[in-house]
């Protein structure tokens, strides 16, 4: 790999100056760099690589190639998570400990063109541990239940903004399993195959589980004047 | 959705629109500080990764190690009876004063001596300071005892023996008496080692030339003749011995050393400590036998990082924005340029620094984040004017260095030039002499313009590129030669 010149005799000759005031007359100015020398990240004109030179790129340790995927990937983890916890103060943090354990688990990864759903099945997992996290919290009371999540008020009508706080009300009283499940299924709008991969269930499984939620989540839209609202007449029959 | 969806299913799917409405797409590029926070992550975690284990192995492996080096590296004690003790270390005579060490070595001093004492690791001996008066050491010879005394700009070394040694500050005044065994004498107008044996006398003052060593016998010890003596025979120069060859000398510099203290301008505690001189590794091409006069020169560094030996500017440490200095620790301009100071006659700098960001990598076409994460370097700046080395440039320099296995790179800087504009020799070997015909400013591709000479160098400085990986550094200068 070439080397380009750089110096920093600039700053040695500022510092010189000062030190040795008096004694010489070392000019004080920016070093002249080449162009070639600007940063050019995160720039890149020409599309990414497919995922699975990424994964094997990443897995041998090029910093690029994680920063590729990264950029890739970080908008839908980022909405996912928000979707999935509440726009929070602290989704950052979340994200970031999503990209953490991806680089850390490349490894685990069979297949490396089947990145995207590794990237949902790890985000899904770390969204329910940070559910876990906040229950724990509001149990010995380091934050209370009713603040979390906080319900977004930007352009949503005022019934949606309702009913909106009363979903995440009611997936609050699920389990994080079947919280992600919702959130796989019928927000992000998954397949069940990709549901049962991204949750680690075989297809049957995921199916009955899905089945059981939407019994479950129906019974307590039953119970839920605003959401019973919110749904109009489709709610009124039940059943699955 | 499908047509097979049941009522509860709509519902669900329903709730499912809200919330994906709530929180629609993503549309802006994801906050680039948030892979900042994640590459900080990555590097500690590879850190740890790597090294968790075998760290704590080498740890403790370490710890054991160290503790015992610690026990075995304890110099010796001494006693100081009839002294004054300084804050700044100086043994003041009060009346007949003496030091006696646990080895049994011992020395005697007139009243008003001044000195410094400084023990050695592993017990082998102690560098004696003497800063004025007379002191009389009487050294038990043991295998690997290294014990010198440095007088003004003279240094006596002693492997066991007795002898006396008068210093005057004032007078500049030097005499060395030998009552048993033999010492090397060097420095002031000596030009190389002396050896004085049992009953002879050196003696020099200020302004004068060095004579040659007498053969009075000084009380008490015989013989009165040594010269005449067998035992006694007259002193001879010869090469330092072997153990001084690897210990910086506190006034040893290759031009002749004017008599008088001069050094002592810079104060008592500011002796110039030359990096450590390499003379077993002469420059390529140059014979190590070469006359004195036309000899490589060699920089000296005080404690304070000032150049000396006929050349004046410092020597500094400058790290990119994405370098981490570890030592030396940094106060000055973001933590990021220093003035570095020799440690054991070794510059050394050590950190860690960030693996580089590049696109089209392998390509013509690559860019880098160089400006921001370009490495770090040992430099030496000085003095802009047309005598910057001194009374002649060199034809060719050489660096000594160590370090971690690396592509090291020596930069020169030419006064009037553009601060950016460098000439460099790529990949630079330690010890290398480096003429001005193999510095390009396009050195990584032996391209660009040639270094016409050293005239008008102002700066120069070895410097460890970042490389693609995040990584750990240390490296040391540890001699400057300038070739004539």
């Amino acid at each position: 790999m070439t080397r380009k010149p750089h110096g920093d005799f600039l700053r040695a000759s500022r510092w010189y100056a000062a030190s040795v005031a008096g004694r010489t007359n070392l000019r004080v100015v920016r070093p002249n760099m080449e162009p070639s020398l600007e940063p050019s990240l995160p720039a890149s004109a020409t599309p990414p690589p497919p995922d699975a030179e990424l994964v094997i790129a990443a897995r041998a340790g090029d910093r690029r190639a994680c920063f590729l995927i990264w950029s890739k990937y970080a908008a839908m983890v980022q909405r996912l998570v928000r979707r999935f916890l509440g726009p929070g103060p602290d989704y950052q943090d979340v994200c970031q400990e999503i990209f953490m354990r991806i680089f850390k688990r490349l490894g685990e990864l069979r297949e490396p063109a089947a990145l995207a759903g590794f990237v949902v099945s790890v985000a899904l997992g770390v969204a329910r541990n940070e559910v876990r996290r906040r229950r724990i919290r509001s149990i010995v009371g380091l934050a209370p239940v009713e603040t979390l999540p906080q319900v977004p008020v930007s352009s949503q009508q005022g019934e949606a903004r309702e009913a909106l706080r009363a979903l995440y009300r009611l997936l609050d009283t699920l389990g994080p399993e079947d919280r992600s499940l919702f959130i796989a299924r019928f927000v992000e709008k998954m397949e069940i195959s990709e549901v049962a991969a991204a949750h680690d269930l075989s297809l049957s499984t995921a199916k009955r589980r899905l089945a059981r939620l939407v019994e479950r989540v129906n019974a307590r839209v039953k119970a839920s004047p605003v959401l019973r609202e919110y749904v109009g007449p489709i709610g009124q029959g039940g059943g699955t | 959705m499908k047509d097979d969806r049941t009522p509860a299913q709509q519902v669900c799917e329903r709730l499912g629109d809200l919330l994906t409405a709530a929180v629609p797409d993503e549309q802006r590029a994801p906050d680039t500080r948030q892979w900042t926070a994640i590459e900080v992550e990555l590097d500690r975690h590879g850190a740890r990764r790597w090294w968790r284990w075998p760290a704590l192995a080498t740890a403790a492996l370490v710890l054991v190690t160290s503790g015992t080096w610690l026990i075995a590296r304890r110099p010796l004690a001494y006693r100081a009876e009839h002294c004054a003790l300084a804050t700044d270390g100086t043994l003041t005579a009060g009346g007949a004063g003496a030091i006696a060490f646990t080895d049994g070595s011992t020395i005697a001093l007139a009243a008003g001596t001044r000195l410094h004492v400084e023990p050695l690791p592993y017990a082998r001996g102690a560098e004696i300071a003497l800063d004025d008066g007379e002191a009389t050491l009487t050294v038990i010879h043991r295998a690997n005892a290294r014990w010198a005394v440095t007088a003004g700009p003279f240094r006596v070394d002693v492997t066991g023996t007795r002898f006396s040694v008068h210093w005057s500050k004032r007078r500049g005044s030097f005499r060395i008496a030998m009552q048993e065994g033999e010492v090397h004498v060097r420095g002031g107008r000596l030009a190389g080692d002396t050896i004085l044996r049992a009953g002879q006398v050196l003696a020099s003052s200020t302004g004068e030339p060095v004579p040659a060593p007498s053969t009075e016998a000084p009380s008490p010890s015989p013989p009165a003749d040594a010269a005449a003596s067998p035992a006694a025979p007259p002193p001879t120069r010869t090469a330092p011995p072997p153990w001084r060859r690897k210990t910086a000398d506190p006034r040893e510099t290759e031009t002749p050393h004017p008599t008088s203290p001069a050094l002592p301008e810079l104060g008592p505690q500011v002796r110039p400590l030359p990096i450590v001189p390499t003379p077993s590794i002469p420059p390529p091409g140059e014979p190590s036998s070469a006359p004195r006069p036309s000899g490589p020169r060699r920089i000296t560094i005080a404690p304070d990082g000032s150049l000396g030996n006929g050349i004046s500017g410092f020597a500094w440490v400058a790290a990119a924005p994405a370098t981490t200095l570890s030592s030396p620790v940094t106060s000055e301009e973001g933590a990021s340029l220093a003035r570095l100071a020799p440690k054991d006659g070794e510059l050394c700098v050590s950190g860690t620094m960030a693996g580089l960001h590049c696109v089209n990598a392998g390509l013509p076409s690559v860019r880098c984040n160089w400006r921001h994460n370009w490495g770090v370097q040992i430099g030496f700046l000085i003095k802009t004017d047309q005598s910057a080395w001194g009374e002649r440039a060199p034809n060719a320099i050489a660096v000594d260095y160590h370090g971690r296995s690396n592509t090291y790179r020596l930069n020169v800087h030419r006064h009037g030039d553009p601060d950016a504009k460098l000439y460099c020799i790529y990949d630079y070997e330690s010890g290398k002499a480096a003429k001005p015909s193999m510095f390009k400013t396009e050195c990584w591709a032996d391209t660009g313009e040639t270094l016409p000479d050293f005239e008008s160098v102002d700066s120069f400085n070895l410097m460890l590129p970042s490389g693609m990986e995040y990584a750990a550094f240390r490296y040391c200068v540890s001699g400057i030669r300038l070739l004539p």
